[in-house]
């Protein structure tokens, strides 16, 4: 799931990427950001930094251009900057509260929140990586006279930080078990007790997901006491008999279809401004599957909003747009051509203007 | 149901591709054979429930009324709180009905299946808001068209891939003004029905437009054997069989995309 992920926003950054790394491209000479950083504006070395942290996040840092030493260092700063920021975000982070949600809403939007951690821990774990290869490069700076550039990132136990993210990690895993153990503790209790729809359509869908998934990370967990297993697995089944085969694939089919639903409305491809997904999508079912999606949940807007959620008020709208044909490999020929010869689709975009 | 896709007819060269390519065209499909198979198997108080759920979750409501923009004009579009929340539509029905809204446009707009809002398989408990999207849609297809000066400059034009754009528009503005006809036919008053027909005849107008461009290009061809480029050939032979798929539907009889007839 989360490769497949990865190969869509590799795609989609592919233009980015190329924008990032135009707005870091050496001027004759110059160190990247010094360019930058000399002059007053701090946004501009600021964005020079964010193209940074997304070639790294999208693991494409390493065949950008080699960095200065002086560019090193400030680039090791901003890294370790993020990686502090991400540790103490997980140590506040509100999976670490002392009680569980006491509703299945409330464990939803926990678990949305902890997902989004999680990929924002992958992240600072790709930061901890680079930085350790930016060190041989940022070691080299020697700071001329009247030069201000911080360098006690130099000083830096790299080593420490990859601890405590390692230990964040561990924290962060024993959490989300139990939490997955209470919540389906809950949705027994409310399949044992409620005869609330709603309540119940949504329990079977909690004990869909961790009626599978639980018993397997247990039987790989040496810290789970083992009589703690045997009774979540003894949870799963009476909770299973509790709601019934017909229910529980009646919620799958329900919140599958939803979940397939949100994917139509606000994700993004990688080509044609977001409508198109990659051309290798045909050959490819990863890359058909991939699309980019909101890191949050999305609240739509009215469609003559500013900036629109989601992006476009409906796909049809813009879809007629793409101009479409099929390009032929000589230049020139007759119509004598025939469709053996030719090679895929190729994509160009009437102005929106014509509709709106 | 859903499933009646997989037989799907006579596509366009070189669309299937695109057909996959497109955002929507996997994610709606797949929401409809789920939902669908709720919709199937669920009672009254389980549909009820689901549609509860919904309701209560801001990410699944359904903007409508989105043709209102061009009636009073751009930038004037209805902006009070009682307008936008009345355009603000929540619930399972409208979820349901915006996949199907969508995929059979992809369908229209790609392919020359006659009936691709009804390939999509509407049930009557969506329908309600099915035609409601359905009919907001082709008025906003029509009125953008109506308002697009440079869909006569096209239609002049010798063919190329723009053409081909507009022919695909023509083509989703009809087969969604058809299909809203037909659905809301028993609510539409005379004076609402003839308005259709007003707006059929001059999608047909514009359409035809094309055809004999299209048409005349082709015999100019034919006739001073003249040497084309493959990519011009290629656009040619996609709107020939753009413009094609609805005239074989008619010469078989299985036509339901037609011109709108006086109720």
């Amino acid at each position: 799931m989360r490769h497949t992920a990865i190969v869509g926003l590799l795609a989609l950054f592919g233009c980015l990427v190329l924008q990032a790394l135009r707005a870091v491209e050496p001027v004759a000479g110059v160190p990247i950001f010094e360019a930058e950083l000399k002059t007053t504006d701090k946004s501009s070395a600021s964005s020079a930094v964010e193209a940074w942290h997304k070639l790294i996040e999208q693991g494409l840092a390493p065949a950008a251009t080699a960095l200065q030493p002086q560019d090193a260092v400030v680039l090791l700063a901003s890294l370790k900057a993020q990686i502090n920021k991400t540790l103490a975000l997980g140590n506040e982070h509100p999976a670490f509260d002392k009680t569980a949600p006491a509703t299945l809403d409330d464990f939803e939007k926990l678990f949305w929140t902890m997902h989004v951690f999680s990929n924002q821990m992958t992240s600072a774990g790709r930061f901890l990586d680079y930085a350790q290869t930016l060190l041989p490069t940022a070691k080299k700076f020697k700071p001329k006279k009247n030069d201000n550039t911080d360098v006690t990132v130099l000083q830096t136990d790299w080593a420490g930080i990859k601890t405590e993210i390692a230990d964040l990690w561990q924290r962060f895993a024993e959490r989300d078990r139990d939490l997955r153990v209470a919540r389906l503790n809950l949705a027994d209790k409310v399949m044992t007790e409620s005869n609330d729809l709603t309540e119940r359509l949504m329990a079977a869908l909690q004990l869909d997901l961790d009626g599978d998934l639980l018993p397997q990370l247990l039987a790989k967990d040496k810290t789970f006491p083992e009589y703690q297993t045997r009774k979540v697995k003894e949870t799963v089944e009476h909770a299973r008999t509790m709601a019934g085969r017909d229910f529980i694939q009646k919620s799958r089919w329900l919140f599958t279809g939803l979940h397939w639903w949100i994917r139509g409305r606000y994700g993004m491809g990688t080509a044609a401004d977001g409508l198109l997904k990659d051309p290798a999508a045909i050959k490819s079912h990863q890359v058909m599957f991939g699309l980019i999606m909101p890191v949050r949940t999305p609240i739509p807007t009215a469609p003559t909003a500013d900036e629109p959620v989601p992006f476009v008020d409906r796909r049809h709208h813009y879809l007629w747009q793409f101009e479409t044909r099929q390009i032929v490999r000589d230049a020139k020929s007759t119509t004598t051509i025939t469709n053996k010869q030719f090679v895929p689709t190729s994509v160009s975009i009437t102005h929106l203007s014509h509709f709106y | 149901m859903t499933r009646t896709l997989e037989r799907w007819g006579a596509v366009s060269t070189g669309e299937p591709s695109l057909i996959s390519r497109v955002v929507g065209t996997l994610e709606y499909l797949s929401a409809l054979r789920n939902l669908d198979a709720f919709l199937q198997a669920a009672s009254r108080e389980e549909l009820a429930a689901a549609d509860k759920f919904v309701s209560s979750r801001p990410q699944f409501t359904v903007f409508t009324q989105l043709a209102d923009r061009f009636k009073q004009g751009p930038g004037t579009a209805q902006t009070s709180p009682a307008a936008q929340q009345a355009s603000q539509k929540r619930g399972l029905m409208w979820v349901v009905a915006l996949a199907r809204l969508e995929a059979g446009a992809i369908l229209a707009t790609f392919t020359t299946l006659s009936t691709p809002f009804e390939m999509v398989g509407p049930t009557k408990w969506e329908l309600p808001a099915y035609k409601e999207l359905l009919m907001d849609g082709a008025q906003t297809h029509y009125l953008a068209l109506a308002n697009d000066s440079n869909v006569a400059t096209v239609a002049l034009k010798l063919p190329d891939t723009e053409t081909l754009a507009y022919i695909r528009r023509l083509n989703l503005a009809r087969s969604m003004l058809s299909a809203a006809a037909r659905s809301n036919a028993a609510e539409l008053s005379p004076h609402d029905w003839s308005e259709l027909e007003v707006e059929d005849r001059q999608l047909l107008a514009t359409r035809d437009r094309f055809v004999l461009r299209v048409n005349k290009s082709l015999n100019s061809y034919s006739k001073e054997s003249k040497t084309i480029t493959g990519e011009q050939y290629t656009t040619m032979k996609t709107c020939i069989l753009a413009l094609r798929g609805e005239q074989v539907e008619l010469a078989a009889g299985t036509a339901w995309k037609q011109t709108i007839k006086p109720k």
